[in-house]
């Protein structure tokens, strides 16, 4: 019997895999929808790498392999497992090591998360947001990314007539507040019997 | 002065009469069997038995009323919140846990592809057809502890999923299947035994192309360079390391796909097996053929 065949009638025992492939292309193959695509499984890791260290913004590529990662337990509620299972995520790095981060953009994190910098020079972040390591994980590379984003856009400055506008938007939201109190006020007056 | 005798008319005769048969030949009276049907036997509405009047008549009332009171079918009123759940597909969940269970005690043999027909032939796991069951749901349970490697089709699965194989160094497919394909697939053995030819996989229903068609979720009909793109992002939004797998020493077999025709793996659909003798019989028209690659 085919080997192909006693494999697919009882449970898989290890055998020899002779190599019957019959090559069976229907007009739906993955060739015939999409022509000129292949799959890649090289994990395309040293391309982006290399991209990342020569872009002059931001790429967001993070070489996961060198970042310190650990693990301990979250806060909050959720009984026996909250209290056991490691799911939140320390996550530091070198910044000055670090090649993925454009070289004009470290003394902005430097200054402006000074924050998060340890004494030896590493960024500091963590997250126990869900309940799963993973998402916690990928929480923490979220908010290092949007970090390093937010220093790429120069900071809004404000003009006076800008802060003008804003000053009289807060003095009028301010009169209006006081206006409805005192109608509320002034209704719950009417319906007392004081003045009878 | 003799006549002919009886003997010598009796052989003339037979040579003249047709050849005896089943067909030509009568017992003698006392051999015949009684004639059926006749007198009285225990056949019949009542079966000679002493059954109530509604009975005899036919006069019964319709199924399901309980004499006055309202019946069990209308007594509960139809709500709106389950409607076509009679058409839901559903799909069976498989723990990660349990797979890899599986693989550690030498019941999945990780060496090779593993799909529903494996999953099946464990025993371990059973999905039925006729119940609108319409394949296997890889579920998120016991995701930290798997270390397999391994390349899997399923039917259902979601993305923590899908990360914590390809984090492995394996591969994962979402594939669709019909519910004929599905019959075949559950009980291999039976199926074959049918003599019928391997059927022509269906593609998807429309409300689950979508999902069959996206490279998030691997499905089979997706784009191969998404797909590929789509690990890599997948990798790089939880935070691992996607392993090289052009460097694997089982690279064909964790890259190895079915057609969204075929049913089986090496096996085409429209050949028939024969476990008998122990041959495949192919089709040897061209139309035949070509019906069953279109």
């Amino acid at each position: 019997m085919l080997p192909v065949i006693s494999r697919l009638l009882r449970s898989s025992v290890p055998r020899v895999h002779h190599h019957c492939r019959c090559g069976f292309k229907s007009i739906y193959s993955l060739d015939k929808l999409y022509p000129n695509s292949k799959f890649d499984y090289t994990g395309a890791d040293n391309q982006y790498r290399e991209a990342a260290e020569k872009s002059e913004t931001f790429h967001g590529y993070i070489p996961v392999e060198e970042l310190q990662v650990s693990y301990s337990r979250s806060s909050g509620p959720g009984g026996q497992n909250v209290n056991k299972v490691n799911t939140k995520v320390d996550v530091r790095f070198d910044i000055e090591k670090a090649k993925w981060i454009p070289n004009h953009l470290k003394p902005l994190l430097r200054e402006k998360h000074n924050t998060r910098i340890t004494k030896e020079g590493e960024f500091f972040i963590q997250s126990d947001k869900t309940r799963s390591r993973d998402y916690n994980m990928a929480d923490c590379l979220d908010k290092i990314r949007y970090i390093i984003r937010q220093l790429e856009h120069p900071e809004v400055e404000v003009t006076p007539e800008d802060e003008a506008i804003i000053a009289y938007r807060q003095r009028k939201a301010a009169a209006e507040r006081l206006r409805e109190k005192r109608d509320n006020s002034l209704k719950k007056e009417a319906r007392r019997m004081d003045n009878f | 002065m003799s006549g002919p005798k009886s003997t010598d008319l009796a052989l003339q005769l037979l040579r003249k009469l047709p050849r005896i048969g089943i067909g030509n030949l009568k017992p003698l009276p006392q051999f015949k069997s009684k004639p059926y049907g006749r007198g009285p036997r225990n056949t019949g509405i009542d079966g000679g038995r002493n059954y109530p009047e509604q009975q005899k008549k036919g006069s019964q009332p319709p199924m399901g009323f309980e004499g006055g009171s309202s019946p069990y079918y209308t007594r509960h009123p139809v709500q709106w919140y389950y409607r076509d759940h009679h058409l839901k597909r559903q799909y069976p969940p498989l723990s990660m846990f349990s797979l890899q269970r599986s693989i550690d005690i030498g019941l999945i043999d990780a060496s090779s592809p593993i799909d529903l027909v494996t999953l099946c032939n464990t025993q371990i796991y059973k999905i039925d057809p006729t119940q609108r069951h319409f394949g296997v749901n890889l579920t998120e349970d016991g995701l930290q502890i798997f270390k397999a490697k391994v390349n899997i089709e399923v039917q259902w699965t979601t993305e923590a999923v899908i990360a914590a194989v390809e984090r492995n160094g394996g591969t994962i497919t979402c594939a669709y299947f019909d519910p004929y394909s599905l019959a075949a697939m559950t009980d291999v053995k039976r199926f074959f035994e049918k003599g019928i030819p391997i059927p022509r996989r269906t593609l998807p229903p429309e409300n689950c192309l979508e999902f069959y068609s996206d490279p998030k979720s691997r499905g089979y009909l997706a784009d191969p360079a998404e797909v590929s793109r789509a690990r890599v992002e997948l990798a790089q939004k939880l935070g691992y390391q996607l392993p090289d797998l052009t460097k694997d020493p089982q690279y064909e077999m964790l890259t190895r796909r079915k057609d969204p025709r075929q049913v089986f793996y090496d096996l085409e659909p429209g050949w028939i097996v024969n476990l008998q003798d122990e041959v495949v019989l192919k089709p040897a028209d061209e139309e035949v053929r070509q019906y069953y690659r279109s």
